[in-house]
């Protein structure tokens, strides 16, 4: 058991070593790029907020690919991966596409399979709050009191967002005709992608400030407030039983289901941080029965979905066509390590958490050993601090000694989960699957 | 091309990869640190008097488009009601105005005293000693509206520890000349 403990961390530190240089440098180039956008963006904002909320998609979208290069560079050292890529791969032979095509084409098809729930996962755990915060900070900046540009925010509330949907559909329209004839092919492959990446950003964005309004005339209603106390009643029925007495903040204690829930939050990040390392590589890791069968389903669904009147098939397709499928084979690689034992997702939970707490730990010993100094001084110094172990003051940054060893953490996790003997008997007894599996990606 | 081969091909584009990355961290670590300290530093030396320069006794110094001459330092010793062991000081300034936009070029001034351990003392309203109508403090200077030739005579009061009494100079700094700083030298040195 403590071999299964220690065998991803090993590999975790086999990768770093072999592999540190180049993530350090896809870190820094990470950082250098999402601020120098983040000041584009700003700019743009002051001549036009629309377009400066289009160019803040690309902030997201730099970390996105950095964190796609960096489990690239790690593919060589994941044999387990690559055989069940290979394997995939054979199978799924009648495919035309991404394995003839180049590196560029290769990176940019991964981002846009990666995209969506990247983007859920950027939106679900506030890190679009954050870039807009961001964002919204640095124009405030530029422009004290918001002098000459006004609320650089405004046009999440307005309309016009229809309009920068429909433009980016537009332009997406435009780059694949112009992809299928053919020339300068990973080129408009990069614009396809920065198209989707700006609809799901401003839609992701705008549909949690919705919903926002949406609960908060529900929660304005009375009968909301019924239901409430009742559920209020059934999660905690004995502390609800009195009147809620006056307690002083230092004698009170969370109670058991707050604590439940924050536990649950606590572990599902490394989990959520799992799919999207399966969906990084499951790219081409398709080869599970039961996936297909799954696959099957969804295309006689999607047989009933051709029925839909052609204009609005082609709307929705720009959301999620290939989708349907690429989908699919990120179930697999999650569902393999979450099957592979308690042991390998408890040692993926606390190791990953374990990064956390050390870069905490190593921020705030840094300071000690740096001492004081006054505030301007500082204010420089711990730009140095943060760029080595990120920090929990910053939104969303990353130090170039934490993010390369949480990526070969995970990296190593998958592999791990990959590797284990049950796993790869079990390959080996597979019959060849259906090659349609693949036609949407 | 054989699997062997294609291994073999990782393994050279992975050491030439390496190589470039270590190539590569030399501008991008240098480059990360500029980009992102970039406002600090900025604020650091805009906010800050950090670089002397020292003016002879007797002499003016060109700072902030005028020309400021130390024309006096002395300690107000005998005065009741203060702390003990803490002397007022008086330093007393002649400026010849240039230019006349003091509201631009004046902001922020802060005359200060240091002393030989780089202790720095500001100016003090407790002591409030007597002065002539035509003198007046670095800030109500910037409002008063002089004009090109004018000189201005300005007075600061400190009050500092009788210790450091020996070794301590008066210094001006001025928001448009950060971070650098005058350091008037006395007559002694």
């Amino acid at each position: 058991m403590l071999a299964d403990f220690a065998k991803p961390m090993i590999l975790t530190f086999r990768l770093w070593w072999r592999f540190w240089p180049q993530l350090v440098a896809l870190v820094l180039l990470g950082i250098v790029g999402s601020d120098l956008f983040m000041q584009v963006a700003a700019r743009a904002a002051l001549l036009n907020h629309m377009a400066g909320l289009a160019l803040l998609t690309l902030v997201a979208l730099t970390q996105l690919i950095v964190t796609v290069a960096m489990f690239q560079t790690l593919l060589p050292a994941l044999p387990a991966i690559r055989a069940a890529q290979e394997a995939a791969r054979g199978q799924a032979s009648g495919e035309a596409g991404a394995e003839a095509s180049g590196g560029t084409t290769r990176l940019a098809r991964m981002v846009s399979v990666a995209l969506l729930p990247f983007f859920a996962y950027y939106a679900a755990w506030g890190f679009l709050g954050d870039t807009v915060r961001q964002y919204s900070r640095v124009t405030l900046d530029m422009a004290p009191f918001g002098e000459g540009a006004g609320n650089v925010l405004d046009v999440l509330d307005s309309r016009w967002l229809v309009f920068s949907v429909v433009i980016s559909w537009l332009v997406r329209r435009l780059a694949q005709a112009m992809q299928k004839r053919g020339g300068a092919r990973s080129f408009w492959q990069i614009v396809v992608v920065i198209c989707e990446t700006n609809w799901i950003f401003v839609g992701l964005y705008v549909i949690s400030r919705w919903k926002d309004d949406i609960v908060g005339w529900i929660m304005s209603r009375n009968i909301f407030s019924v239901l409430q106390a009742a559920a209020d009643g059934v999660a905690n029925p004995v502390a609800k039983a009195f009147a809620d007495p006056m307690v002083p903040v230092e004698v009170t204690s969370i109670d058991t289901t707050t604590k439940l829930i924050a536990l649950f939050f606590f572990m599902l990040l490394p989990v959520i941080w799992l799919v999207m390392t399966a969906l990084i590589y499951g790219y081409d890791v398709r080869d599970d029965k039961e996936l297909l069968r799954v696959h099957e389903r969804v295309e006689r669904l999607g047989a009933r979905y051709r029925t839909i009147p052609k204009f609005m098939r082609d709307f929705v397709e720009h959301f999620i066509s290939g989708y349907r499928s690429r989908y699919l084979p990120i179930a697999n690689g999650v569902r393999i390590t979450l099957s592979s034992g308690v042991v390998l997702t408890l040692t993926l939970i606390a190791g990953y958490r374990l990064i956390d707490w050390l870069a905490a730990w190593a921020w705030l010993g840094m300071t000690r050993i740096v001492g004081p100094h006054d505030l301007d001084t500082w204010q420089v110094l711990s730009e140095g601090v943060s760029l080595l172990f990120g920090s929990a003051f910053q939104d969303s940054s990353t130090g170039i000694l934490v993010e390369p060893l949480r990526i070969c953490f995970l990296a190593a996790i998958l592999e791990t989960a990959f590797a284990l003997p049950k796993r790869q008997t079990g390959e080996a007894a597979e019959p060849n699957g259906p090659a349609g599996a693949a036609q949407n990606a | 091309m054989t699997a062997q081969s294609v291994v073999q091909d990782n393994g050279l584009g992975e050491r030439k990869w390496r190589r470039r990355s270590l190539w590569g961290l030399l501008v991008l670590i240098p480059l990360t640190l500029a980009v992102e300290a970039y406002d600090s530093v900025k604020a650091l030396l805009g906010d800050n008097d950090l670089f002397e320069r020292s003016v002879a006794w007797g002499q003016s110094a060109h700072f902030g488009g005028s020309d400021w001459r130390l024309t006096d330092l002395r300690g107000a010793f005998g005065m009741k009601s203060l702390p003990p062991d803490s002397v007022p000081v008086l330093a007393d300034f002649s400026v010849t105005v240039g230019d006349p936009d003091l509201q631009k070029l004046w902001l922020g001034c802060k005359v200060m005293l240091i002393d030989a351990e780089g202790r720095r003392w500001s100016p003090t309203s407790i002591v409030s000693l007597r002065t002539p109508d035509n003198v007046q403090t670095c800030i109500s200077a910037i409002f008063s509206g002089a004009k090109t030739g004018e000189t201005l005579n300005l007075r600061e009061t400190f009050l500092v520890p009788k210790a450091a009494t020996k070794t301590i100079r008066p210094a001006v700094g001025l928001g448009s000349e950060r971070p650098h700083f005058l350091l008037f030298q006395l007559e002694k040195d």
